[in-house]
């Protein structure tokens, strides 16, 4: 798929490349931002963002990275940006969705939600991550720009804080 | 298998298929240990309520519409992709039009030569752009 892609950026095919970018990694993006970000709302303001920059990069793409990497980078620091420059986290519980958002699956766990939103950043996003896409490592390490031991390090800490967290 | 690697294997089964021989070990240990066995049923039931809490719903439908407006306000969005087929469409067209009417040669020859040079340069110039690293 990557490589389709590759073709149609050499023929600056630019449209072309965003609608594919688009149905490959639009949600994989929002589930990203919203792991990051802990809010829905802002999750797809931010994912609008994303796109937006690549659209404008798109002309300046080398072809070092994967047309889906080089989209993560972006997609990482943007979120990281909007992360640092705005406390959303700490006021909005993780199953609950907010506008514009659609409804979610997820069923209300408050509980589960506050030790999640207790744990050090990095374990909250790799968590958040792991569930939101389908419990792959790779893929969360591919977004996070981690090792796949690392990601597994984090989600082994995470899991054991949150058992000790709920038992207490 | 004690019951640090037992519980390190629970863990990792959570995340990934364990190997079968890891697999049976990690059972054989469960059943005669009630620390691990006890690990094991707080880490799956965790697992679960994790899944279920988790929101995973998609972006929302209006999402693709409220992008493409901000793309539309971007300059870059000025020129679509279709522009030079248009482009050259268009200049033939003027120069056909103006051949007609100042060159003193029969109007239908000069039309025929001009329709035969915008198919032939609008085919050669999408084949440029359409081939391996040609033309871009």
């Amino acid at each position: 798929m990557d490589e389709d892609v590759r073709h149609l950026l050499e023929h600056r095919r630019y449209s072309q490349v965003l609608e594919r970018l688009l149905n490959l990694y639009e949600t994989k993006v929002f589930h990203m931002a919203l792991g990051i970000l802990n809010d829905a709302g802002r999750a797809e303001e931010v994912t609008q963002d994303i796109f937006l920059k690549l659209w404008q990069a798109l002309p300046a793409y080398d072809g070092r990275a994967s047309p889906g990497t080089w989209l993560y980078a972006i997609a990482r620091n943007t979120c990281l940006s909007a992360s640092r420059s705005e406390s959303y986290r700490k006021t909005v519980p993780l199953d609950i969705p907010t506008e514009p958002a659609a409804p979610t699956t997820g069923s209300r766990d408050i509980e589960l939600a506050q030790c999640v939103d207790r744990l050090p950043e990095i374990q909250r996003q790799v968590i958040t991550l792991f569930y939101l896409q389908d419990k792959s490592v790779a893929e969360v390490a591919r977004m996070l720009a981690l090792p796949d031991g690392t990601v597994k390090s984090h989600l082994h800490r995470a899991r054991v804080a949150l058992a000790t967290m709920m038992k207490g | 298998m004690d019951c640090q690697e037992t519980q390190e294997s629970i863990l990792d089964s959570l995340v990934e298929s364990l190997a079968t021989e890891r697999y049976l070990s990690m059972e054989n240990h469960l059943a005669g240990c009630e620390t691990c066995s006890n690990f094991a049923k707080v880490h799956r039931t965790l697992d679960s309520r994790l899944a279920a809490a988790i929101p995973q719903g998609p972006i929302s439908p209006a999402f693709r519409t409220a992008l493409r407006k901000r793309i539309q306000r971007d300059p870059e969005a000025l020129w679509p992709d279709f522009l030079p087929d248009v482009a050259h469409l268009a200049g033939c067209a003027l120069v056909i039009a103006l051949s007609v009417l100042l060159l003193p040669f029969n109007s239908r020859s000069v039309l025929l030569v001009g329709l035969v040079f915008t198919s032939g340069t609008y085919f050669l110039q999408a084949a440029l752009r359409s081939g391996d690293g040609v033309g871009v």
